[in-house]
């Protein structure tokens, strides 16, 4: 973290956003140049994700950046951060293919040692040549379907012919399903808002039975950083979280990245 | 008298030298004789001294008896035993190793002496990582050693707790009585946080990630500075009028529409009746028949018509047939001389092609007349 501040606060206050985004691109192009000189490429693509921060906190909020952002923290061998990004752009875009499988390689890179699959994530829950509606689009296409459903009623209502019938029926059905679709895509990101993603950012953190180092681990597995879970509770420096799997136990809030507003 | 006082007083000496740490004295009450109720006296002004037997003297045969028997019990039996540790280092920082060693000296048997169980002590297992290691006898020294390697777990240990050593002391009655606890004292540490580790002292060594090349992408151009509002429903008013919206528009236009075309209702209304609904179908496939046939078939689905609707029973019926019947059935005259003419052209046709007055759309005529049957208020 150290690094990125300094990166950060090494960066004119007066540079605008599209000079910063130059830079960055800048940057990443250097770096890649050098990708076979770890030591010289990582510092750039260090810099190249200080960038894309300082973005965000000037409110740039979108998949594009997230998926720009992980990648550079990526290359930078910033495994959790490149992940907490690659899921702040899947939670806007759910759909993106590019997110998905960086994603998906970057979990691949997650220690997790002994027999017990701690943390272990099940992939995206909708196959990803589904075309993808984003909640905007969702929400247009079911008043549109709506729509079409009453018109259909109503002139099957004058004429009794069954073709109108058989478009109100469609409209209605489109509509139910996306309707559904709707309301479980907001549920989830309500669940999403209650309990933020949490992502280990150190290596052999212990998963405790309670909120101090006096508590035993829960198992002798320890976390590794990388590793994804939801944040249950907090009380003070310890936040209780929840793994994939459903194990649940606290951690010390210094060891963690919080993907908090 | 004096003997038995001396024999205690020495007694005590040596238990006051056994407990070279802290024992804790059991007290015995049982008087089994005048000789004994004197050492119990004389036990209440002497400390420990009640506690020792007159009977067993040095005897260290004696069993432990289960009763009584802590769950922490040595198994060392003997008059005097005495506890040390010894560790180093005392400095380290949290996690790091340090080597502990359990020294046991006394008078009895060290063979029967097990190692004690750190891991079930509540204060050494919830501050400590504990690894047993190995053990001597070292008989020169009528001592026992026990090694250990201790881990703190965290910054915030202290020290090395005191560890509690339960033996069988023989001597004391009753035997159940016998069990003493000796402590061995507590060692102080200090322990530091452990250093992090910064970036660049591994920064270097591990190899370049071998990343598919989409991770070797960025995505250009203004687009990443794009600020996305996060997803939220309309308001409950716009979102009741979103769903009132549709039906209340249909609902308009079918008044529009009514209103626009009376007749189209009319015929919407009639086309309910199932027999009409039929006989505009069928008719409706005649279109593209000739002349000829469509009289045919025109005649023949107006007759399935009238038996589905008003009950005619002739199969095929004359037109002066047709024109009784709906005029009993309740139609106008006109009508039914509609009808009847409507069949009698139909058996022109059919019959008598040269003379056919006119080349009419049978099927244009067979609708308007099931349109205007269905039209009429028939008596129910």
């Amino acid at each position: 973290m150290g690094p990125l501040l300094l990166a950060i606060s090494l960066l004119p206050k007066t540079v605008a956003d599209a000079e910063l985004l130059r830079q960055a691109e800048t940057l990443f192009s250097a770096g890649t140049a050098v990708r076979d000189k770890p030591d010289k490429a990582r510092p750039l693509f260090q810099r190249v994700a200080s960038c894309y921060e300082e973005l965000r906190q000037r409110g740039a909020h979108n998949p594009e950046l997230y998926r720009s952002q992980g990648n550079a923290y990526l290359l930078a061998a910033d495994l959790p951060r490149a992940i907490l990004a690659y899921q702040r752009g899947l939670r806007l875009d759910p759909g993106d293919p590019s997110l998905w499988a960086n994603l998906t390689y970057a979990r691949t890179q997650v220690a997790r040692p002994g027999p017990r699959d701690l943390g272990r994530l099940t992939e995206a829950s909708v196959p990803l040549w589904l075309p993808h509606l984003s909640l905007h689009q969702r929400l247009l296409f079911f008043f549109c379907t709506y729509s079409l459903g009453w018109l259909g009623i109503i002139r099957w209502w004058m004429l009794r012919r069954t073709a109108a019938l058989a478009v109100g029926v469609l409209g209605f059905s489109l509509a139910t399903l996306l309707a559904g679709s709707l309301t479980l895509a907001l549920w989830s990101e309500r669940q999403q808002s209650l309990h933020p993603l949490v992502v280990i950012a150190q290596d052999r953190v212990p998963l405790r039975k309670g909120n101090g180092v006096l508590y035993p681990p829960r198992w002798e597995t320890p976390l590794n950083s990388g590793v994804e879970a939801r944040l249950q509770f907090e009380r003070g420096d310890w936040l209780q979280i929840e793994l994939a799997g459903g194990q649940t136990g606290w951690v010390p809030r210094a060891a963690v990245l919080l993907d908090a507003p | 008298m004096e003997n038995f006082e001396l024999k205690i007083r020495k007694q005590a000496a040596r238990s006051n030298m056994a407990c070279g740490t802290r024992v804790f004295p059991v007290v015995h009450c049982q008087f089994r004789s005048a000789r004994h109720v004197a050492l119990v006296l004389l036990g209440s002004l002497i400390p420990c001294a009640a506690t020792f037997s007159d009977e067993a003297g040095d005897r260290d045969e004696v069993q432990p008896p289960l009763a009584g028997r802590p769950a922490e019990f040595s198994g060392a039996i003997g008059s005097h035993f005495d506890v040390q540790m010894r560790a180093a280092p005392v400095r380290l920082q949290a996690e790091d190793p340090l080597l502990l060693t359990v020294i046991i000296t006394g008078t009895g048997d060290l063979q029967a002496i097990r190692r004690p169980n750190l891991r079930r002590l509540h204060r050494f297992a919830e501050q400590f990582h504990i690894d047993n290691l190995e053990e001597r006898r070292v008989p020169a020294k009528n001592a026992c050693e026990f090694d250990y390697r201790l881990r703190p777990r965290a910054a915030a240990v202290r020290e090395i707790p005191p560890l509690p050593f339960v033996f069988f002391n023989p001597k004391i009655l009753p035997h159940e009585k016998g069990y003493q606890t000796t402590l061995a004292k507590a060692i102080p540490l200090t322990v530091q946080p452990r250093e992090k580790v910064s970036p660049g002292r591994v920064e270097g060594k591990t190899p370049m990630l071998e990343a598919p090349d989409s991770v070797y992408q960025l995505v250009e151009g203004s687009m990443v500075l794009r600020r996305e509002s996060p997803f939220g429903l309309p308001g409950p008013l716009e979102l009741g009028a979103l769903l009132l919206g549709p039906p209340m528009l249909g609902g308009f236009w079918y008044i529009v529409w009514r209103q626009r075309n009376p007749d189209a209702v009319s015929q919407a209304r009639k086309r309910r009746s199932r027999a009409a609904q039929h006989a505009l179908k069928a008719l409706h496939r005649l279109d593209k028949l000739d002349a000829l046939a469509q009289a045919h078939q025109a005649e023949a689905v107006m007759a399935s018509y009238l038996r589905q609707r008003l009950d005619l029973l002739t199969a095929e019926p004359t037109p002066t047939e047709v024109a009784r019947h709906l005029e009993q059935s309740g139609s106008s005259p006109a009508l039914a001389q509609e009808g009847a003419r409507f069949f009698a052209e139909c058996d022109a046709a059919r019959f008598a092609p040269g003379l056919m007055a006119r080349a009419d759309n049978w099927t244009e005529t067979a609708t308007r007349l099931v349109l205007a049957l269905e039209e009429e208020s028939w008596p129910s």
